[in-house]
């Protein structure tokens, strides 16, 4: 039962669970086509697709942080609140006058700080980081509606506008830098040391404090990560959209975490997955959402297809070998 | 990583449990007499029986083996996929009741009406002794804890905090609950 049994991949049906990232790009090439039928001259236009870039920079950007805490053998479900948190204290502190940069690494410290309570109760107490993190979820909500109150903070930044907003020949800006950040990762765990430590203790933790490698601390700095990066994805919004709301973030955790087990990373075993998979299985999601915003299904439907896709990734990585409960 | 096994029954038993608590307190205030004994009695009924079962009966006590040591269990002979199966129906059926219980409670009925419930569940069940690891706990402790937990809301009102100060502490709750239950289990390794 608990000895992750490798099977055989053969078949049609298994090639396709094994390789997650071309089964993904080939969903995203169906899904642009079947768009263009389902709504034509509305899904595949410019207009549209730069705005897709626009709204779809930060999840991916927090995509990256939340695979790469995966492979490590982290989980940081707060991912979701800590943006509306960070977004809530960017947006107070701006209302007080402070200057932007003042705000903004006063916000970035705060978010560290709320990282360094995660890994205190997960690593150093040893509690479950599912469920822990589960309870920091509700507990930065509170904290967030505890800040803002009921009004939503106004605070329009020129500049963080412009920046987040910024598209060149139709090319989001911020997304391509958000891409470049992707590649950047994704480097960095395939040729550092540090890299070649975070898939070691996913992989196998027992083992990888037997080679010589500080697990614990790993752990701790894989959570600072999660955390700094939902905290910079927060300011990213708030330069969007110019608004902080105490429902910014909520539930972004799921629509985070679905597509990139998807992308093929795992809930039950860390080492697998490439930052490539959570991209493309990001996008794919957000473009689902995209198609269905265009012909006007309801938002539970949304709900309901995050659901079904959380369900079939974690079935897929029972197949390709991933931890089986029964 | 083997969470639920036993721990799966209480987890949402737990939330049958809250659930009635604040159904019954909600026509407590409307009918004194009738309502509050009936849906209380059967709370309690329900963990009784429960505990019964667990206790007494060889499918209860295979569930604690299935939750304690799985390989162990299953070396002797006990059917993980039987036991797991049986135990999520059994959730199944109790969150199923707890649902026509609330809809029964309230006069309107709203889809996020129950979504705040989960956290209250678990953390009360963590509390009450049971771990994430499985195979450990007894059940009638969870009344004692969701007591417990049905406080919190009055002592901060009285305390003069804003409702979303609970938010607040019902997701710290939730994380030193799990917190103490990972040193608990991290110590008795030892």
């Amino acid at each position: 039962v608990n000895t992750p049994q490798l099977r055989r991949l053969s078949g049609l049906s298994n090639r396709v669970v094994a390789s997650p990232l071309r089964i993904l790009l080939v969903g995203v090439a169906v899904l642009l086509v079947v768009g263009s039928q389902l709504a034509p001259g509305r899904f595949l236009t410019l207009d549209n697709l730069t705005a897709f870039g626009v709204s779809v920079s930060v999840p991916v950007f927090i995509a990256i942080a939340a695979g790469t805490g995966l492979l490590g053998g982290v989980i940081d479900l707060s991912i979701g609140s800590m943006v509306g948190f960070s977004a809530a204290v960017f947006a107070v502190l701006m209302h007080h006058g402070l200057p932007a940069v003042t705000a903004g690494l006063l916000t970035i410290f705060c978010g560290l700080g709320v990282g360094a309570v995660n890994g205190t109760i997960c690593v150093i107490f040893g509690a479950n980081p599912l469920v822990a993190t589960l309870g920091s979820l509700t507990a930065l909500q509170g904290l967030t509606l505890i800040l803002l109150g009921n009004s939503s903070q106004v605070d329009f930044i020129p500049e963080l506008y412009n920046f987040t907003n910024y598209t060149w020949l139709g090319v989001p800006v911020l997304f391509t830098l958000i891409l470049v950040v992707a590649a950047l990762v994704a480097l960095a765990l395939t040729f550092t040391r540090y890299g070649r430590h975070v898939r070691a203790a996913g992989g196998d933790a027992i083992a990888a404090h037997r080679a010589g490698i500080h697990v614990s601390r790993l752990w701790f700095g894989l959570f600072l990560m999660t955390a700094l990066f939902a905290c910079i994805g927060g300011i990213i919004y708030i330069g969007q959209d110019g608004t902080a709301q105490a429902t910014l973030g909520v539930g972004l955790e799921l629509k985070v975490y679905a597509p990139i087990l998807l992308g093929g990373y795992s809930l039950t075993r860390g080492g697998v997955g490439n930052v490539l998979g959570a991209v493309a299985g990001v996008l794919a999601l957000q473009l689902v959402g995209n198609l269905l915003d265009i012909r006007a299904v309801s938002a539970y439907w949304q709900n309901i297809i995050t659901g079904v896709v959380v369900i079939a990734a974690v079935y897929a990585d029972g197949l390709r070998g991933g931890e089986r409960f029964a | 990583v083997n969470f639920f096994g036993l721990g799966v029954i209480p987890q949402v038993f737990g939330a049958q449990t809250t659930i009635s608590v604040n159904s019954g307190l909600y026509r407590f205030e409307l009918h004194r007499l009738l309502n509050l004994p009936i849906i209380w009695w059967l709370m309690v009924a329900l963990v009784g029986l429960t505990t019964l079962v667990i206790t007494q009966t060889r499918f209860g006590r295979h569930a604690v083996a299935a939750g304690g040591n799985p390989v162990a269990a299953r070396r002797q002979g006990i059917s993980l996929t039987r036991v797991r199966l049986a135990t999520f129906a059994f959730m199944g059926v109790c969150a199923g009741l707890a649902g026509v219980l609330y809809a029964g409670g309230s006069e309107l009925v709203g889809p996020g009406d129950t979504s705040g419930l989960m956290f209250p569940a678990i953390t009360a069940v963590i509390l009450s002794g049971f771990s994430l690891g499985g195979g450990q706990g007894f059940l009638p402790v969870v009344l004692v804890g969701t007591l417990l937990l049905s406080t919190i809301p009055t002592a901060l009102v009285t305390l003069g905090l804003s409702p979303s100060w609970q938010t607040f502490a019902q997701g710290a709750l939730l994380a030193l609950a799990v917190a103490f239950d990972g040193y608990r289990r991290r110590r008795a390794r030892r």
